[in-house]
């Protein structure tokens, strides 16, 4: 993987490929097939059903007359995922991507990152990293109703000051990796920060696309995350509303910096 | 201790709750000796601002006694009289440290609801919803400081804690507005809106050099004060055509600089007033925008809109065509106060500038919600009630 100049997270399609038909062969002619059959079903019925049949009949018919459709379009992977699945064999990958500027020089910031224990500082979803040696961590997420998932990853690649990659080993529960580059924003003004997290969404093309469709919410975290990052190396403490000091929540002992981890508006 | 909270649209009570502590070491806890209630809230009252929960503690403008500090906090100390900038910055991060503490990156540990409607997460304010990082506000017998040493600021001598209340909100509110509006000596300012805010805005545009401030308005009584106490030339709406009258008054030329101090829930006339408010109450759009109109529409070629009332969402009919082809610049945002306090109570001390006379109504904080009603309805010529728990 090209860390320096890999694809952008957020391009959405291949070159030439927002409007480029992608309805095609078999799947064209079922898609013309099934509109026909369903708009002239629901033509002779009646009621609520009968409209619906129309409706539905109509898209697909227009699916197929234009080979063209927004909807799988809008659930094909990014040429980045596709690049990534493709590299490291999996059936498909999903990206979640954040950048950040933190006042911070460079170095500070990669040392932070570099110990992974201090991950579970700032990322809410993650219960604790523990380092196995300098290039292995153990990672333990937090699941609804008490449930955890962890799994192990080894270090891919270190630049000093300017990347950290890391990959999950082969028996993880969902394959993963991720990369982290660090570089000096402009005009003095701290660090620019692009985290990348990839990993094989489990159940293949549907888990792909349930990921995809719920994708506002995982890379909102992120972005709240790296906030929180930003909170930490800025200001010493991490923002919160809460009007009491936190009873200890983490069973990991406290480390001297982090004073609270606050709650958010998400319940 | 007890708390003004908010249960439901145009729902209050006073509460007890449990008093708050020191969470983070910068952190600093304030007893409370006075806290206002302030226009802005009125959004929040109404419903206007979304996310808020009953229970949620109101109150943003506000002096106090410093009871307890964090370990981290070096220029306070317990028994400091001392007021606090209601816009939470951090200090540290790159707005900050420019001065920009209302864009301040770090305050607001809900973040993600701003960055979701507006494309960045906004600085945390005291009492003042979720989005805005759900802190607990004012009204209440103690309230939490984040951040103690960037904002909140101890009240020199020789000035009044009926004075230094204001300077918490309203009056670097209005300064903000006047600073922003980039007033030259010998401009002709408008403000309309003639409420605290507006009020510290004309007294602010003439201490920035404005040489007459036209005040707009429709209470009589607001009226009266921005002309005796603050020297505006006041206009009511209601009963002159405000786009004819600003052109009598300045020559035909308009005014170089005009200030919105009203915000989104703007009373117009006519169909106007009817149009938006029907589109408001069914959730079309979040914003009546009657006086930001006729602002733009008033403002000579080339001049400044300045905007200090506080819209939400979205505003409907919003005349670009103006701004383009009059080459107006349009300015705004929430009050960066911790740049300008140490300013403001010099003009106080030096008796250039006195907000005092915005206190109409000081009472209990039990009669948090009566004191609400007296606001919004402006009964008895309320200006400001202020709490005193």
């Amino acid at each position: 993987m090209n860390h320096d100049h890999p694809t952008l997270v957020s391009t959405r399609h291949p070159v030439g490929g927002s409007d480029q038909p992608n309805v095609q062969g078999l799947e064209r002619i079922a898609s013309l097939v099934t509109g026909g059959v369903l708009l002239g079903h629901g033509l002779r019925s009646s009621g609520l059903g009968g409209w619906l049949q129309v409706l539905l009949g109509g898209l697909a018919l227009a699916r197929g007359t234009t080979g063209r459709c927004p909807a799988k379009r809008a659930l094909t992977p990014t040429p980045l995922e596709s690049e990534l699945a493709e590299e490291n064999r999996w059936s498909s990958a999903k990206t979640l991507s954040r950048s950040i500027t933190i006042d911070k020089p460079r170095t500070e910031l990669y040392r932070f990152w570099r110990d992974f224990s201090n991950l579970s500082r700032f990322m809410t979803f993650i219960e604790r990293v523990e380092v196995l040696a300098s290039d292995r961590a153990h990672w333990v997420a937090r699941l609804p109703m008490g449930k955890t998932l962890e799994w192990t990853t080894r270090l891919t690649e270190d630049r000093p000051d300017e990347l950290l990659a890391w990959m999950s080993e082969p028996d993880a529960p969902i394959r993963n990796l991720g990369w982290v580059s660090f570089r000096d924003a402009p005009q003095g003004k701290g660090t620019e920060i692009k985290a990348v997290i990839a990993y094989e969404p489990p159940a293949g093309k549907l888990g792909y696309a349930l990921a995809q469709t719920l994708d506002l919410l995982p890379t909102m975290k992120a972005a709240q995350d790296l906030r929180r990052l930003k909170q930490l190396m800025e200001t010493g403490e991490i923002a919160t509303n809460s009007t009491r000091p936190a009873t200890v929540r983490r069973p990991v002992e406290p480390s001297p910096t982090v004073f609270h981890h606050g709650s958010t508006g998400v319940h | 201790m007890r708390a003004l909270t908010w249960q439901a649209p145009n729902r209050l009570s006073v509460e007890t709750l449990p008093d708050p502590g020191i969470v983070n070491p910068k952190d600093a806890i304030l007893k409370v000796v006075m806290s206002s209630v302030c226009g802005s809230d009125l959004h929040l009252l109404d419903g206007y601002v979304p996310t808020m929960h009953p229970g949620d503690v109101l109150g943003h403008e506000f002096l106090g006694e410093v009871v307890e500090t964090g370990a981290a906090v070096t220029g306070l100390k317990k028994g400091d009289r001392a007021i606090a900038i209601s816009i939470i910055g951090c200090g540290e991060c790159g707005y900050c440290s420019e001065g920009h503490f209302n864009c301040c990156d770090n305050s607001n540990p809900n973040g993600q609801q701003t960055e979701l409607a507006y494309g960045y997460s906004c600085a945390g304010i005291f009492g003042y919803s979720h989005a805005f990082g759900g802190y607990a506000g004012s009204h209440a017998t103690y309230v939490r400081v984040p951040y103690a040493d960037v904002n909140l600021f101890k009240v020199p001598d020789g000035v009044s804690n009926e004075q230094a209340v204001f300077v918490s909100d309203a009056a670097p509110t209005g300064y903000f507005g006047a600073d922003r509006a980039d007033i030259q000596r010998g401009d002709t300012v408008a403000v309309w809106g003639c409420g605290g805010v507006g009020q510290m805005a004309i007294r602010s545009a003439y201490l920035l050099g404005a040489e007459r401030v036209i005040a707009i308005d429709r209470f009589a009584d607001r009226l009266r004060l921005a002309e005796e106490k603050a020297g505006a030339i006041p206009l009511d709406y209601t009963r002159t055509d405000v786009h004819e009258a600003l052109l009598e008054l300045t020559g035909g030329r308009g005014p170089d600089r005009c200030i919105d101090c009203v915000g989104m829930e703007a009373h117009g006339t006519g169909i106007e007033q009817v149009y938006d408010k029907a589109k408001q109450q069914l959730r079309l759009h979040t914003e009546r925008g009657a006086a930001l109109r006729q602002a733009i529409r008033a403002c000579r070629k080339n001049g400044t809109v300045s905007v200090l009332g506080v819209y939400g969402g979205l505003l409907d009919k919003f005349p670009m065509g103006a701004i383009v082809n009059k080459a107006l610049t349009l300015r705004s945002g929430q009050q960066a106060g911790q740049r300008y306090v140490p300013r403001l109570f010099e003009h106080i001390q030096k008796g250039e500038l006195d907000p005092s006379y915005l206190l109409t109504h000081p009472m209990d904080l039990e009669q948090g919600p009566e004191g609400y009603h007296l606001f919004k309805q402006k009964a008895q010529n309320c200006m400001r009630a202020v709490f005193l728990p």
